[in-house]
């Protein structure tokens, strides 16, 4: 404050009045830091802080929700991944018998009882198909549908893909559609299913170089659904990588936001003391400086 | 010279201290009385005689003290400085508290702030795309999107009702302004009898003073004094306070610059008027001046910038909408509409989209989460969408810019509000410390003053025992 001359009784007291309360205006502020958790709570505290809280924000939201697509996005390629994997199964047990039917040793009873076993596994392979992720099939693309195949085979989805967003600008396809998978109706000899329709006929009729051929064709079914198979699991391990590094991202700036909104606990706690006592020593040297005037010291 | 004329000059001694001490004790009474100026008894010597008579002639010595004034101590060039200081802390005062009120009606950042209820309205499209089916996630996006349009509705309400109870305030200081303006006028009536009368009014000084001090911080007045006694009392060049005659003043809601005709209320301008002549009264600072700077700019800067993002939100959302398909393949419609009224055709003038936007659709399958009328699975419109809230045009963008304005326009206000009561407690201190009583300093003078008192009343014994004397010379 100003050096003036005269110091008058009720100047005096103001002045020391505007000091306490500068004082106990910082202390309450400090305590309302301390209680309040936030170090940052109105724009006006800080603009700059202010604007990288909204950014940390949205960013946070953001990440969230790239977890959450990323986890889906893992949903889909595993449920597609096991799909494919027990197909190979059946695949390689109505190759085994149709190598059994093709055999001459096999007499017309045992090619009728091998062709139905395989029209058998064909139905549960059309379920495979269908397998779904939640309530939708996941090999019919983007199309409306309940079931990706009808039960004679026919395909009912399209080619549409499936996208998550897993970062800003990083979008994968978590998809295969059945024609990728099995095959189109245009392949020669159909898609797998009328395949292996046409291979149980051609051994139950003992059509043996039919049958040869059809083999052949199966063989084929099953190069495409490994390559598929293999073009999920290098994406699913993308996925697994993008997971790791989204969580980090997440925790980051979740970090971050804490270190621009927060109090440091620690250092609030010390800045309160030393205001605290502060405050006290104010009140103190107000106390004594009050009370004595000439009047005290008069007769 | 007499013997009895010595006892004549003691007796004015015995007068002037007993009056000195009145003052001293009255100064003391009023140690803590607001707007008091502390008084002094301007004593003189009274002079003997200086023209000779025609058989004596005066002795050269003095006939004692005289009172010859009562003055109040007080410095006027501070006063006026003080007046200027006081108009602009007033001033920064309301157009603090007002900033104070807009930043609460954005709490940011939090979690109930329009940003984040920005951000989880674009994250839900996300989960619309992971599902288009799901008729769950369909209804949260709509519920997100109603929980922003309530954001909106409830910032422009507040940032509206703030205008109507600043502009509330505006008109009660009129009415204090104008109370204030009517008791100057009588002060300085009866300060012109009075003094015309030869008598110093110093107490009606002081209150008309202290009415001044009141008066400033709430428009910001200039003073000029009369050879009368009597003090003008000037605002925005015209006089609030003429001699004994006071102007009221009034508030004026919708004060436009000309050719400037605004539709939104919400935007129109206030001011002051004269009550007798209309006219434009500009306050150079005080509490009228605070609000009307925050009512004319302040408020609709926010305002503005609500209005904007609000726009921008809903011209975005329907752009990317109409381009999308809906559960059932059919085009989008418009995700945001307003209500009354329809979205602008052309670049229009901001007016009050933020209070009256609206969600165009209640049924979640409305919403057009496809690209492909044909594949109704598909999520990427939705997926795209959900970026939407990354845009440097967008809602999300002018949204965290104007919260940055408002974090920079606060803190402003706020250090130079601080700065300025600093300077006015200075001139009030130095203002205090000519005119202000210490305790000391009377309990000084009035030791001086008792002393002189006794001494007065010893010359009186001293000179009756001298006429004693001379009596018992002619016994």
């Amino acid at each position: 404050m100003t050096a003036t001359t005269r110091v008058t009784s009720t100047g005096g007291a103001r002045l020391m009045l505007a000091n306490l309360q500068t004082n106990y205006t910082a202390l309450v502020e400090l305590q309302d830091h301390i209680s309040s958790g936030k170090e940052l709570r109105r724009p006006s505290d800080s603009p700059s802080a202010t604007l990288n809280a909204l950014e940390y924000r949205s960013q946070l939201r953001r990440s969230e929700q790239f977890e959450r697509n990323t986890s889906d996005a893992q949903n889909w390629l595993n449920v597609a991944d096991s799909a494919l994997t027990t197909s190979q199964t059946y695949l390689a047990k109505i190759r085994e018998l149709s190598l059994q039917g093709v055999n001459g040793a096999t007499d017309s009873k045992g090619r009728t009882a091998v062709a139905n076993e395989i029209r058998t596994i064909r139905d549960s392979l059309v379920q495979l198909g269908n397998t779904k992720y939640g309530n939708r099939a996941i090999f019919a693309g983007t199309n409306d549908t309940q079931n990706a195949y009808d039960s004679s085979g026919n395909y009912l989805g399209n080619t549409g893909s499936v996208v998550r967003p897993l970062a800003a600008g990083v979008d994968v396809q978590v998809n295969a559609t059945g024609d990728q998978v099995f095959g189109t109706a245009s392949d020669p000899g159909g898609n797998l299913f009328t395949r292996l329709t046409q291979l149980a006929d051609d051994i139950a009729n003992g059509n043996v170089d039919a049958a040869k051929s059809g083999i052949d064709l199966l063989d084929n079914s099953r190069d495409q659904i490994s390559g598929v198979q293999a073009m999920l699991g290098a994406r699913s391990n993308r996925v697994e990588d993008i997971l790791v590094r989204n969580q980090d991202v997440t925790l980051e700036v979740k970090g971050l936001l804490s270190n621009t909104e927060d109090v440091d606990i620690a250092k609030a706690l010390v800045d309160l003391k030393t205001q605290e006592m502060g405050y006290q020593a104010a009140l103190q040297v107000t106390a004594k400086v009050v009370q004595p005037s000439l009047l005290d010291f008069l007769r | 010279m007499s013997d009895f004329a010595a006892l004549n000059t003691a007796v004015s001694g015995l007068y002037a201290y007993r009056r000195q001490s009145e003052v001293i004790a009255n100064n003391i009474a009023n140690v803590n009385t607001e707007g008091y100026s502390r008084q002094r008894v301007d004593l003189a010597t009274a002079g003997g005689g200086a023209v000779p008579g025609v058989f004596s002639k005066p002795s050269g010595v003095g006939t004692g003290v005289q009172i010859d004034d009562i003055t109040r101590i007080r410095d006027d060039f501070m006063e006026k400085r003080a007046l200027s200081e006081q108009a602009a802390s007033g001033s920064l005062k309301r157009q603090k508290e007002i900033l104070a009120r807009v930043e609460l009606t954005f709490p940011e950042p939090g979690p109930n702030g329009l940003a984040q209820q920005m951000a989880e309205y674009w994250s839900s499209f996300d989960d619309v795309a992971n599902d288009p089916a799901s008729e769950g996630a369909r209804s949260q996006l709509l519920e997100r999107a109603n929980t922003v349009v309530e954001g909106f509705h409830r910032s422009a309400q507040d940032l509206t009702d703030l205008r109507h109870t600043s502009i509330d305030q505006l008109s009660a200081i009129t009415q204090e302004v104008n109370g204030y303006s009517a008791r100057i006028a009588e002060l300085n009536s009866s300060i012109r009898t009075a003094t015309a009368g030869g008598i110093t009014p110093n107490d009606l000084m002081d209150q008309r003073d202290l009415l001044i001090n009141k008066i400033t911080n709430l428009v910001g007045v200039s003073t000029r004094t009369n050879d009368d006694g009597t003090v003008d009392v000037m605002a925005s060049g015209g006089a609030l306070v003429r001699g004994d005659r006071s102007n009221e003043i009034a508030v004026a809601t919708n004060v436009q610059p000309p050719g400037q005709a605004l539709t939104d209320v919400n935007l129109q301008k206030v001011g002051l008027i004269w009550t007798k002549d209309g006219g434009p009264v500009v306050p150079s600072g005080g509490e009228a001046h605070g609000i009307i700077q925050s009512v004319n700019e302040v408020i609709p800067k926010y305002l503005n910038s609500l209005n904007n993002a609000a726009r921008a939100f809903a011209e975005t959302n329907n752009a990317a909408h109409h381009t999308g398909y809906d559960r059932f393949g059919a085009a989008g419609g418009d995700l945001f509409g307003y209500s009354p009224g329809t979205a602008p055709t052309s670049p229009a003038a901001p007016t009050d989209f933020a209070s009256r936007l609206t969600v165009a659709i209640t049924d979640p399958k409305k919403i057009a989460a496809s690209s492909d009328p044909t594949a109704l699975l598909d999520g990427s419109k939705a997926k795209d969408m959900a970026k939407l809230g990354a845009l440097t045009t967008g809602a999300d963008a002018i949204y965290k810019a104007m919260i940055g304005q408002l974090g920079v326009d606060g803190q402003t206000v706020n250090r130079r509000s601080q700065i300025q009561d600093n300077v006015t407690n200075q001139v009030d201190n130095a203002r205090k410390s000519v005119s202000g009583v210490n305790l000391d300093e009377e309990m000084t003078n009035l030791v001086a003053a008792q002393h002189a008192y006794t001494a007065s009343a010893k010359m009186i014994s001293t000179i009756d025992e001298m006429i004693q004397t001379i009596l018992g010379l002619v016994r």
